[in-house]
């Protein structure tokens, strides 16, 4: 039983510590950065796209999101800008062509481009 | 950010510990079951609070928390505690490796952003609601925003982290380490549930790294905010199942009774761990039933919407039909299978399997496993049932359902393996 104590945890340490290396390189599985698991299952590049907005913001920062869903329910789109954008303060979540947006930056998610616009004055 | 749910903690322990001071539990395990006892009592506490009309402030949960804990000490236990079986301790190879392990744990917690879709859109965004309306804004499920975030799951979650965190507004930060706190509660009880059957520290002190190398704790992607919070309640209710006297059965009843407050999955999983109760403990099972049951039924105060159910019309037909006529019979159980034997979990589920024939030739604690069989063909006839493609959702759910029962499927092994069969009333301690 000492054995197979011992060769388990020389097991679990050395996993524990190879998984650690890997999340350190960049290399895990779900590391930041790493196209996400579950986005590309069920938001397929929507959720990327979110992603890649959220780079260009400061964790923080308030910003509106203005979207041209193709036969998207709007409430569905809301509640993807705030569970992607969560390091935001998402004030408005509104759909193009929609009264213009309250100050603030703008993360344009129209089609296939993602813009991030700076404050109306 | 850390404040909040440092006071709460402590007000959980305060609560819960004149409740468990007299028992056999080592320190770390006393200090778990305490704060997961506290925080349960504590969160129902609020939750009512809330339904009466009062807004979740600081003031009224360290209130509520302080009269709770004058409460519980008038209450405390105050005869002298059994003696407790020796256990070998741990050594310090099997500290390091928990230790290691617990520590890239919370490294990766850290360093990863918030999990999945499931994981802040379902119980996140009903947290944050609660903490912006200050717990008055249930009315607001009825919404079509809520529509996707399951607006019919158990609420006891977001009022549990509402509470935590003293009715403030949670961020990021706030539900990882609501996360990490879970994770540590987790892994001391399975440390302790292990150590119980295979009669040393040293053995649970891997059981805790092995689970802490598993999906439930490393992934980050599939598995959700509740799961880790459902495997640790239900984990620590088979530990306190062992526990003698009064208290210990009301404090077991209370974790078994919070699993429907936590997930849908935990209404099942409470009924089985009722029946898993009544067979190790005979009579003196009623007051943990009593209790479990009420609590259970409590949940039912809150105004939630219908929802849209997985179970629509006929499921039965559905499953009927699945199970007879389509190709589902094969692929279905094949892909489980697959599923259980990808290499994340290590071997756990074969050895699960293997331990729950050993424990029938070696007559221990079969009634365990059968908690567990018995909840994931619970799954597995759901799979079945629902509208959705049985496939797509065996590979969207399956890893993060299981995850939650792993835990248990391990304490259940290990009591496959223990030296001396549970009887009626013991091995108790």
């Amino acid at each position: 039983v000492s054995i197979v104590a011992r060769v388990l945890a020389i097991l679990l340490l050395s996993l524990s510590v190879w998984r650690g290396w890997l999340l350190t390189t960049g290399r895990e599985r779900d590391a930041p950065g790493e196209k996400k698991w579950w986005p590309s299952v069920y938001h397929g590049d929507v959720g990327a796209k979110f992603l890649r907005a959220r780079s260009e913001l400061v964790p923080g920062e308030s910003v509106n999101v203005v979207i041209s869903p193709p036969g998207l329910d709007p409430n569905w789109w809301r509640t993807m800008a705030r569970y992607y954008l969560i390091e935001q303060n998402v004030e408005e979540v509104m759909d193009l062509g929609a009264a213009p947006p309250p100050p603030g930056r703008t993360v344009f998610l129209i089609d296939d481009s993602v813009r991030v616009e700076p404050p109306r004055r | 950010m850390i404040f909040p749910l440092l006071a709460a903690g402590a007000l959980a322990v305060a609560i819960g510990h004149p409740l468990f001071q007299r028992t056999t539990l080592s320190m770390p395990a006393r200090i778990a079951a305490s704060w997961t006892t506290g925080t349960i009592l504590l969160t129902l506490t609020v939750t009512a609070a809330a339904l009466s009309r009062l807004r979740i402030t600081p003031l009224l949960v360290v209130a509520a928390g302080a009269l709770l804990a004058v409460g519980a000490y008038l209450f405390r236990d105050r005869d002298v505690p059994p003696s407790a079986p020796a256990l070998a301790s741990s050594t310090v190879a099997s500290i390091a490796t928990v230790g290691v392990c617990f520590l890239i744990d919370i490294w990766k917690t850290v360093k990863t952003p918030l999990w999945s879709w499931d994981h802040f859109a379902i119980w996140g965004m009903k947290a944050r609601h609660l903490a912006v309306t200050d717990g008055q804004g249930l009315a607001a499920l009825h919404l079509p925003a809520f529509q996707p975030s399951h607006p019919e799951y158990p609420l006891g979650l977001p009022f549990l982290i509402a509470t935590l965190n003293l009715g403030q507004l949670p961020d990021a930060a706030t539900f990882k380490l609501i996360h990490l706190i879970f994770a540590a509660v987790l892994v001391v009880v399975v440390r302790e549930a292990v150590a119980q059957r295979l009669g040393s520290y040293a053995a649970g002190d891997l059981g805790a790294a092995a689970i802490l190398v598993m999906p439930l704790l490393w992934d980050t992607e599939q598995v959700g905010l509740a799961e880790v919070p459902l495997a640790a309640f239900a984990v620590t209710a088979v530990l306190l199942l062992k526990l003698v006297g009064m208290r210990a059965a009301i404090c077991t009843g209370l974790v078994v009774g919070f699993l429907p407050w936590t997930k849908q999955e935990g209404i099942p999983l409470a009924a089985l761990l009722l029946l898993y109760a009544i067979w190790l403990r005979r009579r003196s099972a009623l007051p943990i039933g009593v209790v479990a049951v009420v609590v259970a039924l409590s949940s039912r105060f809150l105004p939630l919407p219908e929802g849209t159910s997985f179970l629509v019309a006929n499921w039965w037909d559905r499953a009927y039909y699945r199970i007879v006529y389509t190709r589902y019979t094969r692929v279905l159980p094949l892909t489980l299978a697959g599923h259980l034997l990808r290499w994340e979990w290590f071997g756990l589920w074969g050895a699960f399997f293997a331990a729950f024939v050993a424990a029938i030739g070696r007559r221990r604690d079969v009634a365990l496993f059968l908690v567990v069989l018995a909840q994931i063909l619970l799954y597995v006839l759901i799979y079945y049932s629902t509208f959705l493609d049985p496939i797509e959702h065996v590979r969207s759910s399956f890893v993060r359902i299981m995850g939650a029962l792993a835990p248990l499927a391990l304490v259940a092994i290990a009591g496959a393996f223990a030296p001396r069969a549970e009887t009626a009333e013991g091995p108790l301690r």
